[in-house]
């Protein structure tokens, strides 16, 4: 995780997408405030209020709200597009797992799910979801390249001798 | 004939050398007589009665010695005639004895040959006769030895077919069996192929229905609780390290 006066930014983003989206929302936000003239508004108040404007989606407004304000008190007129280019650098070469789910999931279950990525995988994973019926009973993921299905189809692969041995005994049963 | 005319020239040549000696001889008379005369017209004319005297007298040799020289002649064709005649004769009779010696030539000839005729005749009948006897035999022994070869071939084909009818039938039984072996195979194959097929089509219709009864049953939390497992269990299969 790279040691940036937005650590808490990333640390709270499980999506590159989010973590696009909340870079150029802030950028906006930066330009507009620090190069708007007349008098400032508090920073969080500002950020409420554009957040607002834009429309921007809940989830990515709570991300952004709930950001420590010392962290972004220190951001400055000079500092911030700095900050935010090291961001996106950094998200640039973070590792990534496309996981694929039977259903759309809320952003809680995502942000737990990339929780468990990143502490079971590696701490700086980002997670690109999407929805795919055929995975359900499961999941399925592409890691490093490699894709992987957890869904009910791997566990009837695992329990095929055993399914097809109750099948037969059935029918004999039955006969 | 030939001796005939040999002693013919012979008397001819004889009168020749006679009339030639006369001739050389009068010659030389007269070359005499010539020279004498001119001896006596130069020395002697006396001499002229005795040269007259001389001539007539070589005259009248010279006239005896052509009539002996003619009567020679006469007598030597005569001779000559007489031997051609006796020749003549002499070769009639020849001819005579050699018709006669030819006819009995032929006679005897046509005898010889009646019997020469007769004894080949014979002998072609003998000769035949044998030759039919020994082709009989021969055919005989022929049939006999072809009839012991049928025997024989027809025993070594009755083997040779013994023989191939039972490898044949080897044949026949190791292609069945290895047929049948090929065909239990291929439908061992087949049999697990379609198995399989079968097991496939289960699994499908079990994941089909599965699916659709977890899709129509499973909650939000289910859903996220089976997807925990299955990244425990990948976790478990050390899919991430």
């Amino acid at each position: 995780m790279p040691d940036t006066k937005l650590k808490e930014l990333i640390e709270t983003t499980y999506t590159k997408d989010d973590l696009h989206r909340k870079t150029m929302l802030l950028q906006e936000f930066f330009s507009k405030y620090f190069f708007e003239t007349g008098e400032r508004p508090p920073l969080k108040d500002a950020l409420k209020r554009f957040l607002e404007e834009v429309a921007a989606e809940p989830h990515i407004a709570e991300s952004l709200l709930a950001l420590p304000d010392e962290s972004l008190t220190h951001i400055t007129q000079e500092s911030f597009q700095g900050v935010l280019d090291e961001i996106n650098k950094a998200v640039a070469h973070a590792p990534e797992a496309v996981l694929y789910v039977p259903v759309e999931l809320p952003a809680a279950e995502v942000q737990r799910l990339c929780e468990w990525f990143r502490k079971n995988v590696v701490s700086d994973v980002y997670l690109d979801m999407s929805v795919d019926g055929n995975v359900i009973g499961g999941c399925a993921f592409v890691w490093n390249g490699v894709y992987h299905d957890f869904s009910l189809r791997y566990y009837l692969e695992a329990h095929k001798t055993e399914l097809r041995a109750l099948i037969r005994s059935n029918n004999e049963d039955g006969e | 004939m030939v001796d005939v005319l040999a002693a013919y020239i012979s008397v001819g040549e004889a009168v020749a050398v006679v009339f030639i000696l006369l001739l050389i001889i009068v010659v030389l008379l007269i070359l005499l007589v010539v020279n004498n005369r001119r001896m006596h017209d130069l020395t002697y004319p006396v001499y002229d009665y005795i040269v007259k005297q001389a001539e007539s007298k070589a005259q009248e040799i010279t006239q005896e010695a052509m009539e002996k020289s003619r009567a020679m002649v006469r007598d030597a064709e005569k001779e000559g005639l007489k031997m051609v005649e006796q020749e003549k004769l002499e070769s009639s009779k020849i001819e005579k004895e050699y018709a006669e010696k030819l006819a009995g030539l032929e006679q005897e000839t046509e005898k010889m040959l009646g019997t020469y005729t007769e004894a080949i005749q014979n002998d072609m009948k003998r000769l035949s006769e044998g030759l039919e006897k020994r082709v009989a035999e021969s055919i005989s022994k022929n049939e006999q030895f072809l009839q012991g070869e049928t025997q024989k071939l027809s025993t070594q084909l009755s083997g040779t077919f013994s023989t191939l009818e039972a490898n044949a039938k080897e044949q026949i039984r190791n292609n069945v069996e290895r047929e049948l072996i090929s065909v239990k195979k291929l439908v061992e194959t087949y049999r697990q192929e379609r198995f399989a097929l079968i097991d496939h089509e289960i699994m499908s219709l079990i994941e089909r229905t599965t699916s659709i009864a977890l899709q129509k049953t499973l909650s939000l939390e289910d859903h996220t609780e089976l997807i925990y497992r299955a990244l425990e269990e990948a976790k478990t299969k050390n899919v991430f390290s």
